[in-house]
């Protein structure tokens, strides 16, 4: 109690101090300035001299399936939006390598090594996958303007999936099909592999092992597309897609037995009434031929020994002794006579 | 077939044994004269205990179910020797009136088995519808497929064992009585008429007072 007006002092004291800002003059704050920066300006400066940021459009939500799936609905960060002189990435026209990293975001061995993994995959796959890189916080100006010229570009050639991936940000990644791919590969498919390979990016700290990983679960997932494509009736105005052989042998088998799963299936009805038939008819004569009943035919016996209804011993056997078998009993032999 | 008591061959139609004498009168003066009330399944001995009566009066059952006209039915009881046995199964299929069955089921159509836990010893009589279709040989394999159950004294075993040979026995004789009936006809004919297919066929090698030839 006795500290209190002590404490109520020295508060006083540092409230009425002026801040070590006020302290610079303006020639100092040119000189600092000059020189670089201010130690601590944007913790003690009233008002910062950094100038108020652009309001940030957002990407609009098109109806467009590939433009607006999203890995996720987690709420996106401010982006920036790319502007043509800032990134000269050209999407007119089919690029010649599968990695388009115009802004160098990544070393020159990842990015050899993401290029040499995306030749493997054009190599072993029948849909090409190309990848446009971005920096984190970026966006694209106008999606549907995007999703055009990319349509556009691949228009001819080989089936191809373009991806747009932000670094850093694997749940913005977009996922654009060539047209010889849309129609034919169902949204969800699409959305579904794009949620995959960001789970499976969200599981590495570093972007760039983000986007190792997420190339190559999209690779995996590309490769269930092309199976899910190959499952399918090709269409005349469809691109025609180099299908590995193993896909071709399974697809053939599929096509000579599909003609009769389908008539089995069409005639399960009576098959099954057929089979039951049967079984029932089986199970019917078994009970008859278990339960059936069988009949002597009645002859005149001439009565013996006096006995009116039987004469005779029929058999006989003793099982005093384990050492005398039956068969030693076959002949029967009188053991007693009384008279 | 043979005699109860002497165990030897007796012709058919023999009112005695032709070697001993034994007859049904000698089997009353030893057993009684009487008929005997008694049931299918009588356990005199006291073999079963509770819950077997049903798997034995089961396999009986079945052997009427499969042969309408037939009937089984199974005595236990000390009876002293094995001859005692042999002439006891005799009598009792001549002397049994059987409660439990249907009138119009004659003892003739029976099948008795016999179990004499005394002298360990089982036997097994038929009445004379069975008497062309079955012989000895037929029951004492029947008997047979007990004798390792009886050894151990499990007599239910035994018995059921006994029934299930013998269903497959009489249905075996059913379907060679179907085939070849005239076969079980001739065990059965009378020797009378024996005889007189004897005196034809030597009547046909004498010579003929119309044609006065000899046949050879």
């Amino acid at each position: 109690m006795r500290s209190r007006p002590l404490l109520f002092a020295t508060a006083w004291m540092l409230a009425t101090v002026p801040p070590l800002y006020s302290q610079i003059t303006a020639a100092d704050r040119e000189a600092f300035e000059a020189a670089g920066w201010i130690a601590g300006s944007l913790l003690l400066e009233n008002k910062p001299d950094v100038p108020p940021e652009e309001p940030v459009e957002a990407p609009e939500e098109t109806t467009d399936d590939m433009k607006t799936d999203r890995a996720s609905e987690i709420e996106e960060p401010v982006a920036e939006a790319v502007s043509e002189p800032q990134f000269p990435i050209d999407f007119a026209k089919r690029p010649r390598t599968f990695l388009h990293d115009a802004q160098g975001l990544l070393s020159p061995g990842d990015k050899r090594d993401r290029l040499k993994f995306l030749d493997y995959h054009a190599g072993d796959s029948a849909v090409d996958l190309y990848v446009h890189l971005f920096d984190k916080g970026q966006s694209i100006p106008d999606p549907e303007v995007h999703a055009a010229v990319l349509d556009e570009a691949f228009h001819d050639g080989k089936p191809a999936v373009v991806l747009v991936y932000f670094m850093g940000e694997p749940q913005r990644a977009l996922l654009h099909l060539s047209p010889g791919l849309k129609g034919r590969i169902a949204p969800r498919e699409c959305k579904r592999a794009l949620e995959s390979a960001m789970l499976q990016a969200m599981e590495k700290n570093e972007p760039s092992a983000q986007l190792e990983a997420f190339l190559v679960q999209m690779s995996i997932r590309i490769y269930w597309l092309e199976r899910l494509l190959g499952g399918e009736k090709e269409s005349p105005e469809d691109q025609p897609i180099e299908v590995p052989a193993k896909v071709k042998i399974t697809d053939s088998l599929m096509t000579q037995v599909q003609p009769w799963i389908d008539g089995f299936l069409a005639n399960l009805k009576w098959i099954g009434l057929g089979i039951s038939a049967c079984i029932s008819t089986l199970l019917a004569s078994l009970w008859w031929v278990r339960n059936r009943q069988h009949r002597f035919p009645e002859l005149d016996v001439e009565p013996r020994l006096g006995g009116a209804h039987g004469a005779g011993i029929g058999a006989v056997i003793s099982f005093t002794n384990s050492q005398v078998p039956p068969m030693a009993q076959r002949n029967q032999t009188p053991d007693y006579l009384p008279r | 077939m043979r005699c109860p008591r002497c165990v030897q061959r007796i012709h058919r139609g023999a009112e005695s044994c032709p070697h001993c004498g034994f007859s049904l009168a000698e089997a009353d003066a030893r057993f009684g004269s009487d008929d005997v009330r008694v049931r299918t399944l009588t356990d005199a001995a006291g073999l079963f205990r509770k819950g077997e009566r049903e798997h034995v009066q089961e396999a009986m059952g079945r052997i009427s179910r499969r042969f309408p006209q037939l009937y089984a039915a199974v005595y236990t009881g000390a009876l002293g020797e094995m001859a005692a046995l042999r002439q006891f199964g005799f009598w009792l299929i001549n002397r049994a009136a059987f409660e439990d069955l249907p009138p119009n089921k004659p003892n003739a159509a029976g099948i008795l088995l016999t179990i004499d836990p005394d002298s360990k010893s089982a036997g097994m009589v038929f009445g004379y519808l069975l008497d062309p279709f079955l012989d000895e040989t037929d029951t004492f394999e029947c008997l047979s497929r007990g004798h390792a159950y009886w050894l151990e004294q499990r007599y239910v075993e035994g018995i059921t064992r006994v029934l299930r040979h013998l269903e497959r026995v009489l249905k075996k004789r059913v379907a060679q009585a179907r085939r070849d009936p005239e076969y079980f006809e001739r065990k059965v004919m009378p020797a009378a008429m024996l005889g007189d297919m004897v005196c034809s066929i030597r009547e046909g090698h004498r010579e003929t007072k119309t044609g006065g030839e000899v046949r050879k």
